[in-house]
């Protein structure tokens, strides 16, 4: 379609100037020169867009992975509150044997 | 007859068909995890792809990105902000960058136990024609439950942190936190299945643990075994993948 109406065009103008030929052949060249950088930038344009969705994609479940953080978190919380109620009652044992260990011991006393 | 001859030529096909044996689906790569390279200011400080904000209840928060960005977004465990069209032109272009106010959500965002993830999304081209990709950064913010100091050695650095610390490096390489007295880890076997394992590693003294960078984040929470007991919170993010923005 394009190349009938370009040899029409350069048919037409040959009537009227002998350097049709030349002319048309530069501004053809010029043309698909151009034409062929525009589709070029339009695909690399393409794929960035087609770049910036599959980045969406790969963080789309951000928010979850947030809320999952949290959880985990508030698990672990509560897990070390137990550990350290298990430590403190062994150190409160503890205490408590250590203490008995120093209370001198009772003597019998003779009446 | 004629059914019974249908039934033996397809069979075989129905065998096949069923038994999925002659598809082979293609084996994908998991998806790359990038260093989170987002920057800006966080009420005045500095902040650079993983960082720490105060316990205040709102923050000035500057987000400059290294390349032009057409939709911010903002996610918290509670909440998702979209900005589009923020994009800068203009011969100089001094800043990609945005400005907002975050009043974190009382009870549920200002724990100290949701991080908030930065989003910019970009598709523009650099200078070569490539796309330039979308840059991320992830905050966290303290609270007064974590106020127990160490040291965070993460990436060649070894800094002070109070309460809550953060370290990004390259997935599978070895970090530690130090403490000043004998802490205990939450341990993996009590975290109910289905939610994230806390960061896996080990103690090597009585006050330091050591992990592995996992590929994406971990976090693990530390308490001091004397009495009164202070806690800590360590956030890690581990990435096997770096943009390039050289040519930008």
């Amino acid at each position: 379609m394009f190349s009938t109406i370009w040899t029409f065009i350069t048919a037409a103008f040959s009537m009227v100037s002998p350097y049709a030929p030349l002319i048309t052949g530069v501004a053809g060249t010029l043309f698909g020169y151009f034409w062929n950088q525009y589709q070029q930038h339009k695909q690399r344009q393409q794929n960035a867009i087609t770049t910036m969705a599959q980045d969406e994609d790969a963080h789309a479940s951000d928010g979850a992975i947030s809320v999952g953080d949290r959880q985990s978190i508030q698990a672990q919380d509560a897990d070390l509150n137990q550990q350290l109620a298990a430590i403190d009652q062994q150190a409160a044992q503890n205490q408590a044997a250590q203490a008995k260990l120093r209370q001198p011991a009772l003597k019998e006393t003779k009446p | 007859m004629f059914r019974k001859w249908l039934r033996a030529l397809f069979a075989p096909f129905l065998f096949a068909a069923c038994t999925g044996s002659g598809i082979a689906l293609p084996s994908q790569a998991p998806a790359p995890i990038y260093a989170l390279d987002l920057s800006g200011q966080i009420d005045g400080v500095a902040w650079d792809g993983l960082s720490i904000g105060s316990s205040a209840p709102t923050h000035d928060i500057t987000i400059v990105s290294k390349t032009d960005v057409n939709e911010f977004r903002v996610i918290s465990c509670h909440r998702f902000l979209k900005f589009e069209d923020v994009i800068q032109t203009g011969w100089f272009r001094p800043n990609r960058g945005y400005e907002f106010t975050l009043s974190l959500a009382p009870g549920i965002e200002d724990t100290g136990q949701c991080p908030i993830r930065l989003q910019a999304y970009s598709k523009q081209l650099d200078k070569d024609g490539n796309p330039v990709g979308s840059a991320f950064g992830i905050l966290i913010f303290k609270n007064s439950h974590y106020t127990l100091p160490a040291e965070n050695i993460c990436n060649g650095a070894d800094g002070g942190s109070t309460g809550t610390s953060v370290c990004q490096s390259m997935a599978g390489l070895v970090e530690r936190v130090k403490f000043s007295e004998q802490v205990i880890a939450a341990n993996p076997a009590n975290i109910p299945d289905g939610m994230p394992k806390p960061c896996q590693g080990k103690f090597i003294d009585a006050e330091t643990f050591e992990y592995v960078m996992p590929t994406g984040e971990c976090a693990i929470e530390f308490a001091s075994t004397k009495a009164p007991h202070r806690f800590a919170l360590h956030f890690a993010y581990g990435f096997n993948k770096i943009f390039y923005r050289g040519s930008e």
